[in-house]
C-alpha cells in the first residue's frame, strides 16, 4: 500500500470512526443519564437514512431534506419517551431490553410498510459534489470531508454543552442524583424527554448524512447498533473523551481490516475476517481492562 | 501473641479525596477494638479495605501474619474475616434459614456440586440452625427476611457474618437503627461471644462502645486523631473537640 | 395449588403430548416438535436470567454453533451416530462458551448486555464472512445423524413423529436437569448471586467462578436445542445466530414468568403460537410481535405466571 492510498483509507477509517461517535455518544448520554438501555438505537440510525432519501427526493434538496428529517427524528424522540421510555426509568435492564427489542421490530415492519425493502441511495448534494485531486487517479470527495467537519462540530458542541450550559448543569445535575434536582425543582421529566430526543436525532443525523456514501438498506440499523456497543465497550461509560477514542480505533480497524492483506501460515485471514477484527479488539479489551480504556469501573 | 488482624498505614483515596489516611490497627482474639468517629470519618470504607471489598492506595493488611494485601473479599472470607453491613445487605426474597444456608453452605466442599439435592448435605441445615439458635432467631427460621422487623434484619445481618465461622468480625454499625431492648440483645450476643473472636466494633451508640470495647480507636477526616483505652478517650480533649465539631456543624 | 393437583396438571399435559401424534396432522407435529425444540433453548436461557440475574443477548451464539458443529461433523463422516455427534457439539459448544464466559463476566450490567450481543454477533459474522461455513447460505445437513438404540430400534430422524419423540424425550430430560440444579448447593449458590451478588462474594463464594460455571451449562444445553433444531430442519444458517433468536428467547423467559422452571414451557409454547397466528393475519406480522413484546414487558413484567398469581389476589 502506498502512502496516498494509506492516507485515504486512514481518512476514511477516521470518517467512519467520527460517524460512529455521534451514534454511540447518543446511547451514552441515554444510559448515563437516564440509565436506560436502549437497543432500538441503530432502528433510529436506519429511520434517519430513510427519512433523508424520502424526505430529500420529495423536497429535491437535501439541506430541506435534512432539517425536515431532524425535526422528525426530534418529535419521533419526544413521543417515544412519552409513550414507552418513560416507565423505564426505575425498571430493570431486563425490561429496558425487551421494550426497546419490540421497539426494533416494530420499526423494522413500519420501514418495510412506508418503505418498503429495497435498497436505496442518496446522492450527494451539488455544493459538496466534487472531490479534491490527491494524485492524477486518486481524488478524495469533499463530502466526506465536510461530513467528518460537522461531528467534529457536533462533538465540540456537545463537550461544551454538557460541560458549561444551564441545560448541561441540569443533565450532569440529574445524572448525579434524580431526587436532589427534583428538590431543586427543576423538571427532570422534561430534561429526560429531551435528552431523549436529542439521542434519537443523533442517531438518526448519523444516519441522514451517512446515506449519501453508504446505501440505505434495512438492515443497516442492526449494524451500526452493534458497532457502537463496540465502541461503548471500548470507551467505557460516562466519558466523551473515551467514546471518542474508542470511536476512532474501532473506524481505523474496520477501514484497514478491509483493505490489508495479511498471510497467516499461508492464509490470507484478511480480508475475509475483516469483520470480525474490532470483535478481537473488543475481546482484548475485555479481557485485560474491562471497564473500557476511560471508565471507572462499574 | 500476634493480633490475628493488623493494618499498617492502610489509605484509600478516591480521586483526590483521602478516604483514609494511613491508618493502623490490630485486633487479637477475644478482644473488641473499636472504631469512632463523625460521620464521613473513613470508618466505612476502612472496614471495606480490611474485608477486601476495596483495595488499598497504600498500607498492608494481615491475617494472623500472612500478607493479604489486596485480596479480594471472598478470599478475604476465607481466611476468616466476617463482616457484617451499615446498610442491611442481606438475601430478601429468601428465608431466615436460606440466609444462612447460603453462608454455612460456604465452608463446605460441596458448592459445586450441581446434581444431588441440598437435602442430601443435611448437616448445612442444622449448622444454620445452631447458629440462628445462637443469635435468637430460630423461632423466625422459616420466615421471609423482608417479612421480619428492622431489628431482626439486623440480627440476620450478624448471623450471616458467624455463618461463615470467622475468626475476625468485623461489625459496621451493627444497632443501627434498633430500639433499645433490640440493641441490648445484640450487645448481650456480643459479649457472649468476644472471647471466640477478634471484633472490630464501628460503632455510634457510645454507650454500647464504652460498654463493649477493649480499645478504641478514633478517626477524624479519614486520619486516626486517638487511640487508647476507654479511660484515655473519655478523657482526651481532641476526641471531645472532634464530636463538639460534629455537634456544631449540625 | 396443592402439590398433588400439580402433578395431575403435568401428568395430564405430559399423556396428552405423548398421544399427540396419533391425532395430529403432520404439519401440527412438526410445529409441535419446533416449540419443542425452543423449549429446551429458553430453558437454558432462563438458568441464566431467571435463576442467576445474568441477562444475555448473545445466547443464540450456543445454539446455531452447535447446529452448525453437527453440519460439518456430517459432511466429514454421514454415517456418525447421533450421540456421538450430540456429545461432539455440546463439547464445542462448552468450550465456545467458556471462552465467551470468561470474557463477558468480567463486565456487569449493561454491559454484559452489550459484550454478550458484541460476541454473538462475531460469531454471525465469522460464519457469514467465511466459505467453510457455507456463507450466507449455510449448510445443508443431507443425512440425518443416525439413531439405532441396540441395534434393534432404529429411530428415522427425518420422520415427522420419531423426531417428535425424541424431542420431547430431551425437554424433559432438560426440565429434569435444570429442577436438579436449581436444588443443588450449587443451586443455591446461584440464587444467592441473583438476590445479592455482593454478599455472596462477601460470604467466600467467589462469584465469577460459579457464574462462568453456569455461563458453561447454559451453553451446553442451548447446544442441545441447536444440535435438534439443525436435525429437524437440515439446514443451518448464520440467522441461527443472529441477536434476533436472543432476543425473542429472552421475551418468551419473561412471558412464562423468569425463574420458574416451568416458566419457558408457557412462554415458549404462548409465543410461538401468537406468532403462527400473526403470520396468517399478515405479512407485516413483526409489528404485532413487537407490540405484544412492549405491552407485554411494559405492563406484565412478571409473565403469565405473574398474572395468574395476580387474579388468586395473593400480592408479588
Amino acid at each position: 500500500m502506498d502512502a496516498i492510498t494509506f492516507f485515504i483509507q486512514a481518512m476514511n477509517g477516521i470518517q467512519y470512526g467520527l460517524l460512529l461517535f455521534l451514534v454511540a455518544t447518543g446511547l451514552t448520554l441515554i444510559f448515563g443519564i437516564m440509565g436506560v438501555i436502549n437497543i432500538a438505537h441503530g432502528s433510529f440510525y436506519m429511520v434517519g437514512a430513510y427519512l433523508a432519501w424520502s424526505l430529500m427526493g420529495w423536497f429535491g434538496n437535501f439541506w430541506v431534506g435534512l432539517f425536515a428529517g431532524v425535526l422528525v427524528a426530534l418529535f419521533l424522540g419526544l413521543a417515544l419517551e412519552w409513550l414507552f421510555i418513560r416507565f423505564l426509568y426505575d425498571r430493570d435492564h431486563l425490561q429496558q431490553v425487551l421494550v426497546t427489542y419490540g421497539l426494533i421490530l416494530i420499526f423494522s415492519e413500519l420501514r418495510s410498510i412506508l418503505w418498503g425493502d429495497d435498497v436505496h441511495s442518496v446522492p450527494i448534494p451539488e455544493l459538496l459534489s466534487g472531490s479534491i485531486q490527491l494524485t492524477e487517479n486518486l481524488a478524495y470527495p469533499i463530502y466526506r470531508l465536510w461530513l467528518s467537519g460537522v461531528c467534529i462540530v457536533i462533538a465540540i458542541l456537545m463537550y461544551v454543552g454538557i460541560q458549561h450550559t444551564r441545560l448541561g448543569m441540569m443533565i450532569r445535575a440529574g445524572e448525579s442524583d434524580r431526587d436532589m434536582t427534583k428538590a431543586l425543582g427543576i423538571n427532570i421529566g422534561l430534561v429526560y424527554r429531551f435528552v431523549f430526543a436529542l439521542g434519537v436525532s443523533l442517531a438518526a443525523f448519523s444516519g441522514m448524512i451517512s446515506a449519501p456514501i453508504a446505501s440505505v438498506f434495512p438492515g443497516m440499523g442492526n449494524q451500526v447498533l452493534i458497532v457502537s456497543f463496540v465502541v461503548v465497550v471500548i470507551g467505557g461509560l460516562g466519558s466523551i473523551k473515551g467514546a471518542m477514542v474508542a470511536a476512532l480505533m474501532v473506524g481505523l480497524i474496520d477501514t484497514f481490516g478491509k483493505v490489508l492483506n495479511v498471510n497467516i501460515l499461508g492464509i490470507n485471514i484478511l480480508p475475509e475476517m475483516a469483520g470480525m477484527s474490532i470483535f478481537a479488539l473488543m475481546a482484548i479489551i475485555l479481557m485485560f481492562r474491562p471497564q473500557g480504556i476511560f471508565g471507572k469501573g462499574h | 501473641m500476634s493480633p490475628l488482624i493488623q493494618a499498617t498505614g492502610l489509605s484509600k483515596h478516591f480521586s483526590g479525596l483521602r478516604a483514609v489516611s494511613e491508618v493502623s490497627l490490630s485486633c487479637e482474639r477475644g478482644m473488641i477494638h473499636a472504631v469512632i468517629g463523625p460521620n464521613g470519618a473513613g470508618k466505612s470504607t476502612l472496614l471495606n479495605l480490611l474485608s477486601g471489598e476495596t483495595k488499598p492506595t497504600d498500607g498492608m493488611v494481615f491475617i494472623a501474619d500472612q500478607d493479604v494485601t489486596g485480596f479480594s473479599s471472598h478470599q478475604m472470607s476465607l481466611k476468616g474475616v466476617g463482616r457484617s453491613y451499615q446498610r442491611t445487605n442481606i438475601f430478601d426474597n429468601m428465608t431466615v434459614l436460606e440466609n444462612c444456608n447460603i453462608a454455612v453452605q460456604s465452608r463446605s466442599r460441596i458448592s459445586m456440586r450441581f446434581l444431588g439435592t441440598t437435602s442430601n448435605y443435611p448437616d448445612i441445615e442444622s449448622q444454620s440452625k445452631s447458629i440462628l439458635k445462637r443469635v435468637g432467631l430460630l423461632s423466625v427460621a422459616y420466615q421471609l427476611v423482608s417479612e421480619l422487623s428492622h431489628g431482626a434484619q439486623r440480627q440476620v445481618e450478624i448471623a450471616l457474618a458467624l455463618a461463615t465461622n470467622p475468626d475476625v468480625l468485623l461489625l459496621d454499625e451493627p444497632l443501627a437503627g434498633m430500639g433499645a431492648e433490640e440493641s441490648q440483645t445484640i450487645i448481650d450476643l456480643l459479649r457472649d461471644i468476644r472471647l471466640d473472636y477478634a471484633m472490630i466494633l464501628v460503632e455510634h451508640d457510645m454507650e454500647a462502645v464504652f460498654a463493649l470495647a477493649d480499645f478504641l480507636t478514633v478517626m477524624l477526616n479519614g486520619e486516626v486523631i486517638e487511640s487508647g483505652l476507654p479511660q484515655k478517650i473519655r478523657a482526651s480533649k481532641k476526641v471531645q473537640s472532634a464530636y463538639l465539631g460534629e455537634d456544631a456543624g449540625e | 395449588m396443592g402439590k398433588n393437583f400439580k402433578s395431575l396438571v403435568i401428568g395430564f399435559v405430559l399423556l396428552s403430548l405423548m398421544l399427540f401424534p396419533f391425532f395430529g396432522e403432520r404439519f401440527y407435529i412438526q410445529f409441535a416438535s419446533k416449540i419443542l425444540v425452543m423449549i429446551i433453548f429458553v430453558s437454558s436461557l432462563n438458568l441464566l436470567v431467571g435463576f442467576t440475574g445474568l441477562v444475555s443477548l448473545g445466547h443464540a451464539a450456543f445454539f446455531g454453533f452447535a447446529g452448525y458443529v453437527l453440519a460439518i461433523l456430517m459432511q466429514v463422516d454421514s454415517s456418525t451416530h447421533f450421540v456421538t455427534a450430540l456429545l461432539i457439539s455440546i463439547s464445542c459448544v462448552g468450550l465456545l462458551g467458556l471462552v465467551f464466559g470468561v470474557l463477558v463476566l468480567r463486565t456487569k450490567g449493561i454491559f454484559f448486555i452489550m459484550s454478550t450481543l458484541a460476541l454473538g454477533e462475531m460469531l454471525f459474522y465469522f460464519l457469514h464472512d467465511t466459505d467453510f461455513a457455507g456463507g450466507s447460505d449455510g449448510i445443508y445437513i443431507y443425512s440425518r445423524p443416525n439413531l439405532s438404540i441396540f441395534d434393534f430400534w432404529d429411530v428415522d430422524l427425518a420422520n415427522a413423529v420419531h423426531f417428535y419423540y425424541v424431542a420431547l424425550v430431551f425437554v424433559c430430560l432438560t426440565l429434569i436437569f435444570i429442577g436438579r440444579i436449581i436444588q443443588s448447593p450449587f443451586g443455591r449458590v446461584i440464587s444467592g448471586i441473583r438476590v445479592n451478588e455482593h454478599r455472596t462474594k462477601a460470604l467466600g463464594y467467589n462469584t465469577y467462578k460459579f457464574k462462568l460455571v453456569c455461563f458453561v451449562i447454559a451453553s451446553m444445553i442451548a447446544a442441545v436445542s441447536g444440535f435438534l433444531a439443525a436435525v429437524q430442519f437440515g439446514v443451518v444458517n448464520p440467522e441461527m445466530v443472529g441477536w434476533h433468536v436472543s432476543g425473542h428467547a429472552l421475551m418468551m423467559v419473561i412471558l412464562g414468568g423468569k425463574g420458574a422452571i416451568l416458566g419457558p414451557v408457557l412462554g415458549t409454547t404462548t409465543l410461538m403460537i401468537t406468532e403462527e397466528i400473526f403470520q396468517m393475519l399478515t405479512k407485516h406480522w413483526q409489528l404485532l410481535t413487537g407490540l405484544v413484546i412492549v405491552l407485554v414487558a411494559l405492563f406484565f413484567p412478571n409473565g403469565l405466571a405473574g398474572i395468574r398469581i395476580f387474579k388468586k389476589g395473593g400480592s408479588m
